[in-house]
């Protein structure tokens, strides 16, 4: 099922100097992906976000989040949503009040207000005025706010922005754990390639408003002959990197855990497939899974594309 | 009716919030105001309390409109946005505000006008206690009912247009305008044509643009001379424009109010 559909939209922007935000953009996004929303500054990121939390009227063109109208429906739309806008900005209270109140609006009870707080690891700082955080634990409290009332979709708006290296890893972590635990639909929008491309399983490409490219990153690594990531779960996985890495077309490997990640260009995965089905490897191999690919390759191409 | 309910609850627990973080020492001021108003009416005759009146009612007016001044920041800034991801609905917002900016606030005031009456001295209600003063009753419910429309109308008006133009100088500008300006320029209008013409009742009807907007110098100037109204008369358009204010208002945030 998809939960955001978006079908020839158009969003303007201006009156006397008119700004085309959006132009005829389609896309859809499935329900418990990772999405992620690439576009250079000024593409209609943000205000593809803002137009499925029904906070923008599109100009034409039709909008459903969750098979509703989120410009009408905005109340039954936005509840199941969680939101951590671009730039946030935030009363002059304390985190806990704050975060309380927001959890009085969504009818949460305060246990679960506290959890969360757990969770994104604000509790130290629960009394603090939310003007003497630091830009990370800012990050932390954006995505406090949007995780309450269990959001069955969350829109994360640059949300490793201006953050230093550690911090970015922290949130990065986060988003991956909600991934792996909560099994929600995530859409994220960003310029930090490396660090979406370990979460991300689906990609809208947008620039100046239209949309160049929409779907699973696998099928998008192959149309463009991306390099690409597979995980091989294995037995012996330095008998089979010995093997693997005799091919040319093999980038690189790396053991990990009980198996190796191997980068191949995608226009290669069926000679990996094939030599790792072979009769001589197969007794080593347990599984195969796509992991990842390199999204700044793919956003290079797309761009050219474009 | 259960969603009713809830959106009620809604809009009034965004309204307590609200209250606690923007508008606490405005409203003080907005209650010894309203005390002062009362002890003055106490001890004086609405018609020695009229000028004083307009000086304090035009300062209220200025003063509630500054308090729905921070919605117009929080839609520009974005503040707004963390509010409405919570499943607040952009009209509940609007309401919650203009409850904050307005209602609760002309409250407050027409309370503390008329509730200081009964605790001070319950028995100076049914006696004159000035030559100048009827019956003290009618004259401080018709006298708080005048400050609190003349408050709810023009403050209407100016969050209307701070809405719409999502500007809080335009919200200051339309409030000040009806809280002073107009009044002045009818009078310097009615002077000048009078001078021109040195007939100066027969532009007195000028006056009635003033109805809606400041019942309190409508009673002033419309309770002799060549055009008497009613007391009942005199409320009935700012009620009628302060309505017609928040239809305007609930529709512009429910159908055009983009953030």
């Amino acid at each position: 099922m998809d939960i955001v559909v978006f079908d020839n939209v158009t969003k303007i922007f201006g009156k006397s100097k008119v700004i085309k935000a959006l132009d005829n953009a389609s896309f859809r996004i499935p329900s418990k992906v990772v999405a992620g929303l690439l576009g250079p500054n000024g593409s209609g990121k943000t205000t593809s976000f803002k137009l499925i939390m029904g906070f923008l009227k599109p100009n034409s063109g039709k909008i459903s989040v969750f098979g509703k109208d989120p410009w009408i429906d905005e109340y039954s739309v936005r509840r199941r949503i969680g939101y951590l806008p671009e730039k946030p900005v935030y009363p002059y209270v304390s985190v806990y009040k704050f975060l309380k109140h927001i959890g009085k609006m969504q009818g949460v009870d305060i246990r679960e207000v506290e959890r969360i707080i757990r969770l994104v690891g604000l509790e130290e700082y629960k009394f603090f005025n939310i003007r003497g955080l630091s830009r990370g634990y800012l990050q932390r409290l954006g995505l406090a706010q949007a995780l309450i009332g269990d959001p069955e979709l969350l829109l994360l708006d640059e949300p490793t922005a201006n953050l230093d290296p550690l911090s970015r890893k922290q949130i990065l972590d986060l988003i991956k754990d909600l991934k792996k635990e909560l099994g929600i639909t995530i859409i994220i929008a960003t310029h930090i390639l490396p660090e979406l491309q370990e979460v991300a399983d689906y990609v809208v490409y947008i620039n100046k408003g239209r949309i160049i490219e929409a779907g699973k990153l696998e099928d998008l690594t192959h149309k463009y002959f991306v390099h690409t990531y597979y995980y091989v779960e294995t037995s012996d996985p330095r008998k089979l990197a010995s093997r693997i890495i005799m091919e040319e077309y093999v980038r690189g490997i790396e053991v990990r855990d009980n198996g190796l990640l191997i980068k191949i260009n995608s226009a290669y995965k069926e000679d990996l497939l094939n030599i790792l089905t072979s009769s001589e490897l197969s007794v080593y191999v347990k599984n195969i899974k796509h992991v990842t690919t390199e999204l700044g390759e793919l956003y290079e191409k797309l761009s050219r594309a474009s | 009716m259960k969603n009713y309910r809830e959106r009620v609850k809604k809009i009034m627990l965004q309204s307590e919030y609200l209250l606690s973080l923007k508008a606490t020492a405005i409203y003080i001021i907005a209650i010894i105001i309203g005390i002062m108003f009362s002890l003055a009416s106490i001890y004086r005759a609405i018609s020695f309390l009229a000028p004083i009146g307009f000086i304090f009612g035009s300062f209220l007016v200025l003063l509630l409109i500054i308090i729905a001044g921070p919605m117009i920041d929080e839609i520009n800034e974005g503040h707004i946005q963390l509010y409405l991801a919570t499943g607040l609905s952009r009209l509940e917002y609007v309401a919650s505000w203009y409850i904050v900016a307005v209602v609760y606030p002309v409250l407050a005031i027409f309370l503390a006008i008329v509730l200081p009456v009964l605790i001070i001295d319950p028995s100076s209600l049914f006696t004159r206690i000035s030559p100048y003063s009827q019956r003290l009753v009618p004259t401080m419910l018709t006298f708080a009912f005048a400050i609190s429309l003349q408050l709810l109308n023009n403050v209407s008006l100016g969050f209307l247009f701070g809405l719409v133009r999502k500007s809080k100088g335009a919200a200051y500008l339309v409030a000040t305008f009806l809280a002073f300006l107009l009044p002045f320029i009818l009078s310097v209008v009615i002077s000048i044509l009078g001078i021109l013409t040195g007939y100066y009742e027969g532009y007195h009807a000028i006056y009635l643009l003033m109805l809606p907007f400041d019942p309190l110098w409508s009673y002033n100037v419309f309770s002799y001379g060549p055009i008497y109204l009613s007391e009942t008369t005199i409320l009935i358009p700012p009620i009628v424009t302060t309505i017609f204010s928040l239809i305007l208002i609930l529709n512009h945030a429910k159908h055009r109010l983009e953030v």
